[in-house]
């Protein structure tokens, strides 16, 4: 069914719980956005300003991929599109000045001409990227800095979270920031919860080739935008508690949880873990309730949209008796797996390459138990994931590419993408 | 809560970051904090340049020698500023309340209960149900029947945020002045030749430098206290 407006559905690990116990209980809540395709509504204005990174890592095939990708972006805009880049190595040149994106031969002759050298001003070069973008806001559309690098931050601006803070500063006054990490020797620990702070996106390139794919999929995500600044509330009935939200999503100041920007057609699954009180047979309660509050992009307004979660006491035979939640036990296997790469990773970190291969293995344990209850193509597709990160850790051939996939699957797998 | 303002009136602060200190540590002390996470709860540095760089906030009243002073007056209008934030009103709109306001008129907005309507009807139910009905305390702001939750871009907070980062960029630190009590994390000394030990209450105990003259202006003494204020404080966060 294609919906027009964004609802909430609500999944229970099982349709009834056990009475006469005090226990816990999955909750998945599928934010599912309005399935239109971008194509065929009329998309939100861009105004895109990319910093790229030309410091001399960036030299050959990343730097003409890093080009290319640059000039599909500039193809892709429409005339009431805006553009503007910024170039950046030990210091920062602006390439092109925000404008309308009428002229694109010569956008792409200028950035045709973009060669690599020095060191890397990354901070600046974001910073002036985004004054680029904040000269002509789209007014309702998506302001967008693309942070394209292959470094690490060594001039002007390096501690990652002051520039993590002014990421996430720059997002509440309408300018979000995406980033785009490139081969294997930048910061994933800067790139990532800089694109979270920012309301954008993180990708990792891990192949040049991979570069305009990686920008076709930022750009269609762009136009398939359907709300930002989204949280969710959660309030649970008396009695009941919040023991968990297997998403890791963080708070805001009155307590909901920020979640991803929405995009058409791309539902977002999150999931609570409730414990609830015992009760009688027969008895039935509202355990808890779900607001989505988000910005819609056309309109700009504030829409909020409510869910409950229902449960139903039944004897602990009857219970018995049920299947688990295909949905549930999906989410519920990749959102502990996600976590289980950041345990991993904490275990690389420290040097204990033993432990973060053992957690490996439990994962591809738990996934695959947990195919052969519920054999979806998600699963499917994680079995593969958790196997080649069971092979690169196994063979140690590269330790910062495990690090930096195990990051960003995490990251993907925690905002359903 | 309008005492301790009047405890603060003759109060200078050094710079940009004592300000910013002082401002923090008088929501802390009074629980003025902010409900939704698009503003900061407490100003910085950097968004005290802001406010007034957008006219907000007065320059400050002088300059010695590097240093900018402020008054009673710039902290006052921060905590406004802070407070109408926390009720998640724009800044153009703060700006239209608080522009022109007297001291005593600021000190009024800060010590009133402000409730925010974004509906028409919202507003006279409430007023209904009180039982107000004098329209002197109404202020009213057209902004398309919304209130939006986050600063619209129309305003363009984002480029002034971002040229605050370059600002702040080329900027030199500030030099403190002489005599100025430090406003950095306290030292621990080694050794006691130098130093005088004061038990000034049950737990608590000044050291002194023998050589050290405390300066008689009541302006530094009160600086003193609000430091020694801060450290108690920031160990029981701890």
């Amino acid at each position: 069914m294609d919906n027009k407006e964004t609802y909430l559905q609500i999944f229970m690990e099982k349709e009834r719980v056990a009475a006469y116990k005090e226990q816990t209980i999955d909750v998945l809540v599928r934010v599912v956005p309005p399935a239109v395709s971008a194509e065929s509504g009329e998309r939100p204005k861009l105004n895109i300003g990319i910093a790229l990174d030309r410091s001399g890592s960036m030299d050959g095939n990343k730097m003409r991929q890093a080009r290319e990708a640059a000039k599909y972006c500039v193809d892709e805009l429409l005339p009431t599109d805006t553009f503007s880049a910024v170039i950046f190595d030990g210091k920062v040149d602006v390439l092109f000045t925000n404008q309308p994106a009428t002229n694109k031969e010569m956008l792409k002759r200028g950035i045709d001409r973009i060669e690599a050298r020095g060191s890397t001003a990354l901070h600046q070069g974001w910073v002036q990227a985004g004054l680029q973008v904040s000269e002509r806001l789209s007014g309702g559309g998506i302001d967008r800095v693309l942070l394209i690098t292959d470094g690490q931050a060594n001039v002007g601006e390096t501690r990652t979270d002051r520039i993590v803070q002014q990421a996430k500063d720059l997002a509440e006054r309408g300018i979000s920031t995406s980033t785009i990490g490139i081969g294997r020797g930048f910061n994933e620990d800067l790139l990532l919860p800089m694109a979270e702070a920012g309301q954008g996106n993180a990708w990792f390139v891990e192949a040049p080739q991979d570069m305009v794919r990686i920008f076709e999929t930022e750009l269609k995500g762009l136009v398939a935008q359907v709300g930002h600044t989204v949280t969710l509330g959660v309030t649970p009935a008396p009695g009941v508690k919040v023991e968990d939200m297997l998403n890791d999503f963080e708070n805001d100041a009155s307590g909901r949880y920020i979640l991803p920007n929405l995009r058409a057609g791309s539902p977002l699954d999150v999931l609570v873990r409730l414990k609830i009180p015992a009760g009688e047979v027969g008895e039935a309660l509202s355990a808890a309730n779900f607001e989505l509050r988000y910005t819609e992009q056309a309109t700009q307004k504030l829409v909020t949209v409510t869910a409950k979660a229902e449960v139903a006491y039944v004897t602990a035979a009857a219970v018995a008796e049920l299947r688990t939640n295909d949905e549930v036990l999906t989410t519920v296997t990749l959102l502990t797996n996600a976590r289980a790469r950041k345990e991993a990773m904490e275990y690389m970190d420290e040097g204990e390459f033993d432990d973060a291969a053992s957690i490996l293995r439990m994962v591809a344990t738990a996934t695959d138990d947990a195919f052969a209850v519920t054999p979806s193509a998600e699963l499917k597709q994680e079995i593969e994931a958790v196997r080649d990160l069971n092979r690169l850790i196994a063979d140690r051939s590269n330790d910062m590419l495990t690090r930096k996939r195990m990051s960003y699957e995490r990251d993907l797998r925690r905002k359903s993408r | 809560m309008v005492q301790l303002l009047e405890s603060l009136k003759h109060i200078e602060y050094h710079g940009v970051r004592e300000l910013a200190r002082a401002a923090e540590h008088f929501l802390k002390s009074t629980g003025t904090t902010q409900e939704k996470g698009t503003v900061a709860d407490y100003p910085n540095e950097r968004t005290i340049r802001y406010y007034i760089t957008e006219g907000l906030l007065d320059q400050a009243i002088e300059k010695r020698g590097v240093t900018s002073i402020f008054g009673y007056d710039h902290l006052l209008t921060l905590l406004v500023i802070k407070k109408l934030q926390a009720l998640n009103l724009p800044i153009s709109v703060i700006k239209d309340l608080i522009s022109g306001k007297t001291v005593e008129e600021l000190e009024k907005l800060f010590g009133e209960e402000i409730h925010v309507f974004t509906d028409k009807k919202e507003l006279d139910r409430f007023r209904a149900t009180i039982g107000h009905t004098d329209d002197s305390d109404v202020v009213l702001f057209d902004h398309g029947g919304t209130i939006p939750s986050a600063p619209t871009p129309a305003e363009n907070e984002a480029k002034e945020y971002l040229r605050s980062l370059l600002a702040e960029r080329s900027e030199k630190p500030e030099r403190p002045p002489a005599r100025r009590p430090s406003t950095a994390e306290p030292r621990l000394s080694r050794g006691t030749s130098d130093w005088r030990r004061y038990e000034i209450i049950p737990g608590v105990e000044l050291h002194v430098s023998r050589g050290f003259r405390a300066p008689k202006d009541l302006n530094w003494r009160q600086r003193v206290l609000v430091l020694i204020d801060g450290i108690l404080d920031s160990r029981e966060r701890r």
